[in-house]
């Protein structure tokens, strides 16, 4: 028994060895010629042909006298063969040639992102791992999971990144002789070449450009696509960016994977580990970590700056922070600030000023004790000795000019009004003319103005999409009513003239007033100082300059200061004249349909203006009574009107008895004469007796002689 | 002697009749109706007018410049008619209704009388 075993054991052993051998014979016999390969051959007898010869580029050999014999691809002992042969066409003696490998070398390129890219001649038996190596390492950027291997002109890419994580030989091809092993950058680095450094690029994410990578983005540490590896979770994937940060809304995070979004908990999931809240990572992911602003606002060291910093908003204060710290994280106040007036709002609302220009002159008055939740506010500087209207550009700003009492440029917003615009320049001045606001508007490098009406809209209401709509780079301008002309002539000149009105003649201040519709005529005849004590009040005219052909309309302000009918009263409109006459004016410029002649003896004779309820009593009263010459008893008065007659009157017997009844009428046309005393019959009559006696007297001369 | 008496005579009378005859001055007729409205109307057509103006002021309806210009045509053509001037009168009158406006004269028999283009359907039209 013991026997047999021994027997079955060596037998065995035989049978393994035998088949070793074999197999050795075989691997050898299979071994194939690749370009690189150096080759020991031996002639003895012939130096020239003992020694190493290295299979060249072309797959050949070049043998001494015989020069190149292709060998490539062969096995060794074929290869053997056909340089015998070849060698026995000039040497002899050639049984004993022997051709053996001595060495097999690799020729291949390395090139891309890699320290020393070039041509190297590594071991037969050198990895895509050795030809890296050997070219320097790779370099920062490459893109690992997309090297290529360039084997006439072929590409064959593979994921080293792969190989790196796991270590599997087959992931990487078998190098050949004259491969090409390129190693590409990643499209992250861009397409300008700077110098970065691994830190700054792994941050940058690893995303390939195969629409596998995973985005991810927000409140992270370093949003970036990233390479998509089978099995990732949505906190692999955070974590890979360097994790959420503390502003990040972690109840909130969104992942969208095939076009659907999913809430992801990643506090619920800390809290419970339930693998279930997970949600499926897949190629292509968005995932969204939003910012949780309650929690800024809220924070238990929070101090928050506002205003005129260059960094305004919210900063984090340990224990022993102060303003300073806070205003210097802050950027520090703006060229804008107002350095004055600094504020620190506390939390309990106690607000403190701090004057930090008095500070850093002085170095009094330190700044104020700053605590977790303060506010501090640098207000902006008011003053205009600083330009800071330089902040607000042209298409954002408008301008106020006129007489408004803050005029200049300010930022617009197209929810305002040209009330809001106004107020906010502090109002029209005195002499601001709201009635005739201009705005001069802008659209495509074109300006036209527009006039609104302020002040009526503000006496009488009206629809609000009457007023003007304001845009930025408009400018308004409010007009100054002029000034009393005389006062200044030059301003009051700027006035344009279809703002204006015109008043002359008997009148306190004749001249050209500012004027809008919104006026009357009692308005211009009380600026213009009213009229004068010789005014004719009866017979004011206006002319309507605005119409053509428009007859003057004549005022008889007498009767309305009589009735009180403001009907009386023309509407007038800018551009009007208005002529007040003087009762002395010249007798030539008074129409005669409106005056009573009064001649003979009175104190003034003359032209006199009559009212219908007048009586004669009244004009001769006008005209300075009768003289002692008058003849009182025979006052002769023609009437004018349709029929022309003419009466006496007797004044002397009127005064005596009182009988209206004999009162003469008197209307604007007529004539009143009143004779001298020698147009009596007395006079007359003693008159007539006189020539009567003259005449005897020289006929009784005559009759003597 | 007695021819040269003769001759004085008829000189003297000569002269006493130039005399006399120089006294007959021709004087224009005795003028009336300087203030006749204060007596009140006493034409028809005044008296319509004057209860127009009356009624128009109270109601006022016309403005009182208006009424103003109608009582001064009023008083003129009153005047004008105690003083003979009866076309002026006439005119007067008219101006007085067209310046109250309404044009409708209250006559005293409670009947109005229109002589306006607008008038009321119950007016009776007298143009």
């Amino acid at each position: 028994m013991n026997m047999f075993f021994k027997t079955f054991f060596a037998i065995a052993l035989l049978a393994i060895t035998s088949l070793a051998l074999a197999t050795s014979v075989s691997a050898k016999d299979e071994t194939r010629l690749r370009i690189g390969d150096v080759l020991s051959l031996s002639l003895p007898g012939e130096d020239t042909l003992t020694g190493d010869f290295t299979v060249n580029r072309d797959g050949n050999i070049e043998l001494p006298e015989i020069g190149q014999v292709k060998i490539i691809g062969m096995p060794i002992a074929e290869a053997e063969g056909i340089a015998r042969k070849e060698l026995a066409k000039v040497f002899r003696d050639v049984e004993r040639f022997t051709l053996t490998l001595k060495e097999q070398k690799l020729l291949v390129a390395v090139a891309g992102q890699v320290s020393k890219p070039g041509t190297l001649e590594l071991p037969g038996d050198a990895t895509v791992e050795v030809a890296i190596a050997s070219a320097g390492g790779l370099q920062a950027g490459a893109q690992l999971d997309r090297l290529k291997i360039i084997r006439n002109s072929k590409e064959i890419v593979f994921n080293y990144k792969a190989y790196l994580d796991s270590g599997d030989l087959s992931i990487l091809p078998k190098l050949q002789p004259l491969d090409v092993v390129f190693v590409p950058i990643s499209p992250l680095t861009g397409n300008v070449q700077i110098d970065f450094d691994a830190a700054t690029l792994s941050r940058s994410g690893d995303g390939g450009e195969d629409g596998t990578g995973v985005r991810v983005f927000g409140e992270v540490g370093n949003p970036a696509q990233f390479a998509f590896k089978e099995g990732m979770t949505i906190v692999d994937l955070i974590m890979r960016a360097g994790g959420v940060t503390r502003y990040a809304a972690v109840e909130q995070i969104r992942l969208i994977t095939s076009g659907e979004p999913v809430l992801f908990n990643l506090q619920a999931w800390l809290d419970s580990g339930d693998p279930k809240l997970l949600p499926k990572l897949l190629p292509g992911a968005t995932v969204f970590v939003p910012i949780l602003a309650d929690q800024i606002k809220r924070g238990k060291h929070t101090i928050y700056v506002m205003g005129e910093v260059a960094k305004p908003g919210a900063y984090e204060a340990q224990p022993g922070t102060t303003f300073i710290d806070i205003l210097a994280n802050a950027g520090g106040p703006t060229r804008y600030a107002n350095g004055r007036e600094i504020r620190v709002i506390k939390q309990n609302g106690k607000i403190i000023m701090f004057d930090m220009v008095a500070y850093t002159e002085s170095g009094k008055a330190g700044p104020p004790p700053i605590d977790a939740g303060d506010a501090i506010l640098v207000p902006e500087k008011l003053d205009n000795l600083e330009p800071s209207w330089l902040k607000t550009p042209p298409n954002r700003a408008i301008q106020m000019i006129g007489a408004v009492f803050k005029p200049g440029r300010y930022e617009w917003s197209d929810e305002m009004s040209l009330f809001d615009l106004i107020a906010n320049a502090g109002g029209p001045t005195q002499n601001g003319d709201l009635s005739s606001i201009r705005i001069l508007t802008s659209k495509d490098a074109k300006a036209k103005p527009l006039i609104f009406d302020m002040q009526a809209f503000i006496e009488n209401g009206g629809d609000l999409s009457s007023v003007p709509k304001l845009r930025a780079g408009y400018t308004v301008m409010v007009p100054e009513l002029p000034k009393d002309p005389t006062d200044n002539k030059s301003q009051w000149l700027t006035q344009s003239a279809d703002r204006s009105i015109y008043i002359m003649g008997a009148v306190g201040s004749p001249g050209r007033y500012a004027f809008n519709t919104t006026m009357g005529f009692l308005d211009i005849l009380g600026a213009a100082d009213g009229p004068t004590s010789q005014a004719d009040l009866r017979r004011i005219r206006v002319s309507l300059r605005g119409e053509a052909n428009a007859d003057p309309i004549v005022v008889d302000l007498h009767r309305y200061m009589e009735t009180g009918d403001e009907s009386l009263l023309p509407r007038l409109e800018p551009g009007d004249m208005i002529y007040v006459p003087d009762r002395g004016r010249d007798w030539t410029d008074i129409a005669v349909a409106d005056t009573v002649r009064v001649m003979g003896a009175v104190g003034k004779p003359g032209r006199y203006t009559f009212n219908p309820r007048m009586t004669i009593l009244d004009l001769l009263s006008e005209a300075g009574g009768p003289t002692n010459e008058a003849f009182q008893r025979r006052i002769v008065i023609v009437n004018m009107g349709k029929e022309v007659k003419a009466f006496h009157f007797d004044l002397e017997k009127f005064v005596r008895s009182g009988d209206y009844s004999t009162l003469p009428v008197v209307r604007p046309g007529d004539t009143v004469y009143v004779p001298d005393k020698t147009q009596s019959r007395h006079a007359r009559f003693m008159e007539g007796i006189k020539d009567a006696a003259q005449v005897v007297g020289l006929l009784a001369a005559m009759a003597a002689l | 002697m007695k021819r040269r008496a003769n001759i004085l005579v008829k000189s003297a009378i000569l002269s006493l009749s130039l005399t006399l005859a120089g006294c007959g001055h021709p004087w224009p007729q005795p003028a009336a109706g300087g203030m006749a409205e204060r007596d009140g109307p006493v034409e028809p057509d005044h008296i319509d007018t004057a209860t127009t103006i009356l009624i128009e002021s109270g109601r006022k309806r016309i403005s009182p410049a208006r009424l103003a210009t109608a009582e001064d045509h009023l008083i003129l053509a009153i005047r004008e008619n105690a003083a003979g001037l009866y076309e002026d009168a006439d005119e007067d009158t008219m101006a007085a209704s067209i310046a109250v406006g309404g044009l409708n004269q209250y006559r005293q028999d409670d009947e109005t009388a229109c002589i306006g283009d607008t008038c009321p359907e119950t007016a009776r039209d007298i143009k």
